[in-house]
C-alpha cells in the first residue's frame, strides 16, 4: 500500500481533470476509467470507504437511472429485447451515457475528498494569504455540523420534557421555530467568541503569515500537477476542436 | 470606486463571518431537524436565506458556495453540481431581504415562492442533463409521471420543481422570517442587514 498524500494543488488539478473529462470523454473510456480510479484508490486510500459510498449512494441511484430509462423513454423509436423484457434502444444508449457520467465523477469526487482533509485545504489557503474568514468558515463549517446536531438533540429533548407537542402541522411548525431559535442564538454566540478570539491572536493580520509546518510542493507533487493540467488541455484540444 | 477585496475585508467582520459558519452548519444541519420532526421537506437553504437577511448578497453566496462544496464531502458528491441553484437563492433573498421581504409574513412567503420558482428553472437542466432527472429524493415519482405522459426530459424536471421547490422556498422562508423575528434585538443588531428588518419608521 502506498503511503503517499498528494499536495493540495495536484489533488485540485485531480479534481479538475475529472469535472472536465467527465463531460468530454466517451461512454466507455468513462466506465473503463471509473473501475482503474476505483483499483488505484482501493490499494492507494480508504477503499473501503469508497468502495461503501459508491455501494450507498451511485449504484442505487445509476440502477434508478437505468431502469427509468429504459422503461420509460418516450422519444424510443426502436426497442430491443433482452432477456424477455422489451427495452428502449435509445433509452438505454442514454442510461449508458448517463451512469458512465455519475460513476466517474462521483468516484473522483469521492476519491477527491478521501485524499485532502478540509482541514489541510485550509491550513494551505491560509498559508497563500487567504483572507482569514474564509479559512475559518471552511475550518470550522464542518465542525459546527457536528454541534448543532448535538445542541439540537439536547434542546429537542429539554422541549420534550417541556411536553412539546408534536402531533399536528401547527405543532411540529411552532416546534420547528422554538428548537431554532435556541438553536442559532447558541450557536451564534459560540462562532462569535471564536472569531473575537482569533481576531486577538493577530490571525486577522495583513502582514506575510508564517506556519510552523509550510505546506511545500514537492518535485512529485510539482510533476502530477503537470500531467493533470496536460490532460486536460489535451482533453479541450481533441474534445472540441477535433 | 471599492474593490471586492476591499469590500470584503470592510465587510465581512468577525460577526458576519461567525454568522457565515453557523448559515453553514444549518445549511447541512437541517437534514437533523427535518427528520427529527417528521417534516417532508428539504429546508437546506435556511442557513444562506438568513445569513442574506442579516448579512446581504455576498456572504450569502460565499455560504451557499462553502454549504454546497462541504455538503458534496459529507452527504453526496452531486452537491457540487447544485452550486448555481444556491447562488441564485443567496441573490434573490438579498435582494428581497434589501427591498423589505423580511417584514411581513405574506412578504417572506411570497419572496420564497418566487426564489423556488427560480431555483426549478437554474436546477431543472443540471438535474436533466447531468442525472437524468433521477436523484433518489422522494420527488421522482414526479418527473416519472410528467415522463409518462409525454413530457420531454427537461420540461418533465422543470415541472416537478416547480411543484416542490416553490413549497419548500416558501416554508424556508416564513420559517427564516419566523427566527428573525424572534431574535433577541442585540443579537441582530451585530449584523449589517438589522435595519432592513426593522419597518422604516422605527429606529
Amino acid at each position: 500500500m502506498i503511503r503517499y498524500l498528494p499536495h493540495p494543488v495536484p489533488t485540485v488539478s485531480f479534481l479538475l481533470c475529472i469535472i472536465i473529462s467527465g463531460f468530454i470523454l466517451t461512454t466507455g473510456v468513462k466506465y473503463l476509467l471509473s473501475v482503474l480510479l476505483l483499483l488505484f484508490f482501493a490499494f492507494h486510500i480508504n477503499g473501503k470507504k469508497i468502495l461503501l459510498t459508491i455501494l450507498k449512494i451511485v449504484i442505487p441511484l445509476c440502477i434508478a437511472i437505468g431502469l427509468f430509462m429504459t422503461f420509460i423513454y418516450p422519444e424510443t423509436e426502436r426497442w430491443v429485447t433482452i432477456g424477455g423484457m422489451r427495452l428502449s434502444h435509445e433509452g438505454l444508449t442514454a442510461a449508458g451515457d448517463m451512469t458512465s457520467r455519475i460513476i466517474f465523477l462521483f468516484t473522483g469526487i469521492i476519491a477527491f475528498f478521501n485524499l485532502i482533509t478540509i482541514q489541510r485545504l485550509g491550513s494551505y489557503l491560509y498559508q497563500k494569504n487567504l483572507p482569514v474568514w474564509l479559512v475559518f468558515i471552511l475550518i470550522n463549517g464542518l465542525k459546527f455540523v457536528d454541534r448543532f446536531r448535538a445542541k439540537l438533540n439536547e434542546i429537542h429533548f429539554y422541549q420534550q420534557i417541556r411536553g412539546m407537542p408534536l402531533e399536528n402541522v401547527w405543532q411540529k411548525w411552532r416546534a420547528t421555530v422554538k428548537i431554532l431559535i435556541p438553536l442559532l442564538y447558541v450557536m451564534i454566540e459560540e462562532s462569535s467568541n471564536r472569531a473575537i478570539a482569533l481576531e486577538m491572536r493577530g490571525f486577522t493580520a495583513t502582514a506575510q503569515r508564517t506556519a510552523l509546518q509550510p505546506d511545500i510542493q514537492t518535485t512529485t507533487d510539482k510533476l502530477i500537477t503537470f500531467v493533470f493540467f496536460g490532460f486536460i488541455i489535451l482533453l479541450l484540444v481533441f474534445g472540441f476542436i477535433v | 470606486m471599492m474593490n471586492i477585496s476591499e469590500y470584503l475585508r470592510t465587510n465581512i467582520t468577525p460577526p458576519v463571518f461567525s454568522l457565515m459558519t453557523v448559515g453553514v452548519a444549518v445549511n447541512l444541519g437541517m437534514g437533523q431537524v427535518v427528520a427529527l420532526l417528521k417534516i417532508p421537506l428539504y429546508l437546506d437553504s435556511l442557513g444562506t436565506v438568513v445569513v442574506a437577511a442579516l448579512c446581504g448578497i455576498l456572504p450569502a453566496i460565499i455560504t451557499g458556495i462553502i454549504s454546497n462544496l462541504l455538503a458534496s464531502a459529507v452527504f453526496s458528491p452531486a452537491m457540487m453540481f447544485f452550486i448555481p441553484t444556491m447562488l441564485v437563492i443567496a441573490i434573490l433573498a438579498g435582494i428581497f431581504a434589501k427591498k423589505g421581504g423580511f417584514l411581513h409574513w405574506w412578504k417572506a412567503v411570497l419572496s420564497g415562492v418566487f426564489v423556488g420558482i427560480c431555483a426549478a428553472i437554474v436546477s431543472a437542466p443540471i438535474s436533466a442533463y447531468l442525472f437524468g432527472g433521477i436523484t433518489l429524493a422522494g420527488t421522482d415519482f414526479l418527473v416519472l409521471y410528467f415522463r409518462a405522459t409525454g413530457q420531454e426530459l427537461l420540461q418533465a424536471v422543470l415541472y416537478q420543481g416547480l411543484a416542490s421547490d416553490p413549497v419548500d422556498k416558501g416554508i424556508t422562508f416564513l420559517l427564516a422570517y419566523a427566527i428573525l423575528s424572534k431574535m433577541p434585538r442585540n443579537l441582530l443588531l451585530r449584523f449589517p442587514g438589522y435595519h432592513h428588518l426593522q419597518p422604516r419608521n422605527q429606529p
